[in-house]
């Protein structure tokens, strides 16, 4: 019963997307208001199409409904109850019903927060663009990625099991969700950015209708690479975080252009300018999850061959040339009505700084493009297995990420125009000096590596810049209003700009996750050692013993433990765990963490002839990189928060453009 | 919102200098981008192809792939020496650092490093990795692998 629910869910929603594209379109060529308003409706059935089957879904997990194909597969009788509820994201057609389902939710809010523009030519255009991505993800299940398949033959008595690697650790309940809410969102932006290319409306109006999107999707998708680093490092047993896989990649990329965008939006905002480099930006970052889609989900990964396997890889590659070309199409269509009205007058401007790091982030995407995808040409053309080794990303990422770095410390402090030499004095003298002390501290406290000693000084730079804003905001409050204590002026300043202050917070995390990842590259030590139980053995001046060797066997898995004690650190036990289903066992280790050092034990191999094989890393700062991610995305929600309307005139001049165009004031519009 | 008709803007010609130095400096870190790829390419072969093309390779850096032969992990202080095999092919890696979680008899394994030049059928590896493989299966008790993990 199950199986025809959820898949005639499945065929309600992609009716429902293909009618309701077909309405929105009759109506802009009829010119009819009423039915694009009908038009915008159909968003209910897809939300009641895709909540339904994500739920039919659920149920038949915990209902162990083995008749269905996905449920027999992922999900057995002793696996426990959270991990029967993310077993639903376990494989690749649950996976798309997610995908679906956040898409859903995504539209609707848009439908919801539009519902007083929906006769808008640029809503109307942009609903079709939704709908027909929706479209194609539901057809996709409906066709090829049916996650309501039923077995063939006999009913099994018990099922598989998820894939041990996503039942061993709470975070599966969180990243993946996370990660797609972040992918997923940027289908907003690129449906109005084609919107305002199908209208001609490449004004300032379709940014400001998606910023707030944007900057959702962007903070979950942050919040979402973060926790796969933490995964990685939590689950895995490598001891690291982040290792230039395709999989990894496929997530950075879009978040690399969004964020180029996030940045030079404001460009365009402010003085104009930009407005084919935007439209490519979004395009390009919602083309990169379609492409991110494409490389984790179509088994291309671990080799071309898996291809044929999975039905999917074809659809995605074909919808990923359609939303391409069609970008690019429309701008080059457009590309004469798209010349900016502006120009930078300085290179120490707030602009130059804006184009700069548009350069960097564009070229680290290209970087990372073209090391993920290479090998995959490779083998396709000429049937060689080849990797791109983790020096190519390193030796660009570094150089990158340190132009950025500086980048993050100068460029809040200039100002839009042009900067003369007297204000960047003012501005920044104080914290170069902070960043130039921080560098001789780090060098006589033994920091080794151009690119580490760089990190932290430019940290310092940045922070003191950061705190430098925060203060002079502070202070000239203070001024206006002298009835105001410190703290109720702080408070207010923020308030009156969240989205400087909220900007300024996301970069106090990326300081300290930049910072974390020198230390954890340049402080991290690893041993191994071979002990019998009872022996002891010295790592980095503590004893190791290994105590003794512990057997736990449930239903859901048989672990053999090995516990270890480290003196002045505390008692691990690390494990080797085997599932029933899986011939395969996986190592879990086991971390203590504190603000200064992470201790990572891990059992290398299960210890059967006594000795054991134990490796101990000692990691520094580790715990900053996911406490970064998180300011970041603290500083996200902050620049959400709408701004108290400033009473205050802003103090630069306004491009004489804007006065022509006087586009609302930002917070104003979106709110 | 009202939206205005784009402003053409007019190129002035003192410009082109600067954009053509933009371009060349982009075009230039294309190329060192592309340079640095090649540098780090890293070929992959399965233990039979590798000795095949042992001659031709070198001491190129590339990964074999190939399962350990039971019984043959030997540790040593800095490491361990073990024989990798594939389609008939057996060679002994010489690996200097840590092994990855669940290295033991029959793993379907990954080397990264290169051919030793001065001992033929050895391999020095400086990187291990377990290819995950949902199909494993333990020697059987005359110590023999079951099955061939690159096949």
């Amino acid at each position: 019963v199950r199986a025809q629910l959820g898949y005639g869910l499945l065929a309600i929603g992609t009716a429902a997307s293909a009618l309701g594209l077909a309405t929105l379109v009759a109506g802009i060529v009829k010119n009819n208001a009423r039915l694009l308003q009908l038009g915008r409706r159909y968003v209910v059935l897809i939300l009641v199409a895709a909540i339904g089957s994500f739920l039919v879904m659920e149920s038949a997990l915990f209902a162990h409904d083995f008749s269905l194909q996905y449920v027999a597969n992922n999900v057995a009788r002793a696996t426990p109850g959270l991990y029967t509820f993310t077993a639903a994201w376990a494989a690749l057609e649950g996976s798309i019903l997610l995908w679906a389902l956040a898409l859903s939710i995504y539209v609707g809010f848009t439908a919801w927060h539009f519902r007083k523009r929906a006769a808008d030519p640029l809503v109307a255009w942009a609903t079709i663009v939704q709908y027909a991505v929706l479209l194609f993800f539901f057809a996709l299940m409906l066709f090829a990625a049916n996650p309501f398949k039923q077995v063939t033959g006999a009913v099994p008595l018990d099922g598989r099991g998820p894939n041990p690697l996503l039942q061993n650790h709470p975070l599966v309940a969180i990243h993946p969700p996370t990660l797609y809410a972040g992918l997923v969102g940027f289908t907003i932006p690129f449906s109005f950015a084609i919107a305002a290319l199908v209208t001609a409306r490449f004004g300032e109006g379709w940014l400001a209708d998606v910023r707030r999107t944007t900057l959702i999707s962007w903070g979950f998708l942050t919040a979402g690479i973060v926790l796969g680093a933490w995964w990685s490092y939590a689950v895995l047993g490598w001891g690291g975080y982040w290792g230039w896989d395709p999989v990894e990649n496929a997530s950075f990329l879009p978040w690399l252009t969004a964020t180029a965008f996030i940045h030079s939006v404001m460009v365009q905002e402010r003085r104009g300018m930009l407005r084919v480099w935007n439209l490519s930006l979004v395009i390009s970052t919602f083309c990169l999850t379609i492409l991110g889609t494409f490389l984790t989900r179509s088994g291309v990964i671990n080799s071309v061959h898996a291809f044929s396997q999975s039905a999917i890889g074809p659809w995605l590659l074909i919808f990923l040339g359609i939303c391409s070309f069609t970008g690019v199409g429309l701008i080059a269509w457009r590309g004469d009505k798209l010349r900016s009205p502006g120009r930078i007058d300085s290179p120490l401007s707030r602009e130059a700084a804006f184009l700069m790091n548009n350069l960097l982030f564009t070229g680290f995407a290209l970087v990372v493009l073209t090391g993920t995808v290479f090998p995959l040409l490779v083998e396709a053309v000429q049937n060689k297995q080849i990797t791109i080794g983790e020096p190519y990303f390193e030796r660009l990422g570094v150089p990158i990420g340190i132009a950025l770095l500086f980048l993050m410390a100068v460029g809040p402090a200039l100002p839009w125009r042009a900067a003369s030499g007297e204000l960047l004095r003012n501005r920044l003298l104080i914290p170069a000096w902070c960043g130039a002390i921080t560098l001789v501290v780090a060098l006589l406290l033994g920091a080794r590596g151009v690119a580490n000693v760089l990190a932290f000084a430019l940290a310092a730079f940045t922070l003191a810049s950061i705190g430098r804003s925060m203060v002079i905001g502070v202070r000239s409050r203070k001024r206006a209003h002298r009835d105001e204590n410190l703290a109720v002026a702080s408070v207010r300043t923020v308030r009156g700009n969240t989205r400087l202050y909220g900007g300024l917070l996301v970069h106090v995390g990326v300081v300290v996750i930049a910072v974390a990842l020198a230390t954890t590259a340049g402080w991290t030590t690893r041993a191994e050692v071979r002990l019998l139980p009872g022996q002891s053995a010295s790592v980095r001046g503590h004893k190791v013993t290994y105590v003794e060797r512990k057997l736990t066997q449930s239903p859901q898995k048989t672990s053999i433990e090995a516990r270890v004690h480290i003196d002045g650190v505390g008692n691990f036990a690390p494990a080797i765990s085997t599932y029933p289903a899986f011939a395969d066992g996986i190592g879990t280790p086991s971390i203590k963490t504190n603000p200064l050092h992470d201790w990572y034990v891990t059992l290398v191999s299960a210890p059967t002839a006594g000795q054991a094989t134990i490796g101990v890393q000692v990691g520094t700062l580790v715990m900053w990189l996911w406490l970064g991610g998180l300011i970041m995305v603290l500083g996200t929600a902050l620049a959400l928060v709408p701004a108290r309307r400033r009473r205050v005139l802003e103090r630069e001049p306004r491009g004489a453009l804007e006065a022509d165009e006087a586009p609302a004031p930002l917070a104003e519009a979106t709110t | 919102v009202t939206e205005v008709a784009p402003v053409p803007a007019t190129r002035r010609p003192r410009h082109r200098l600067r954009y053509t130095v933009i371009a060349l400096l982009c075009i230039g870190a294309v190329i060192w981008m592309l340079m640095l790829m090649q540098k780090n390419v890293v070929f992959f072969k399965t233990v039979s192809q590798a000795v095949k093309a042992q001659h031709s390779d070198g001491s190129r850096t590339m990964r074999i792939g190939g399962g350990v032969v039971a019984k043959s992990i030997q540790d040593r202080n800095d490491g361990v020496d073990f024989q990798l095999t594939e389609g008939g092919q057996t060679v002994t890696i010489h690996h200097t650092g840590t092994e990855p979680q669940l290295f033991r008899d029959c793993a379907p394994v990954v080397a990264e490093g290169h051919w030793d030049t001065n001992t033929t059928n050895t391999f020095d590896s400086t990187r291990l990795l377990i290819k995950h493989d949902n199909n494993y299966e333990a020697p059987t008790n005359t110590g023999v692998c079951p099955k061939d993990p690159f096949k």
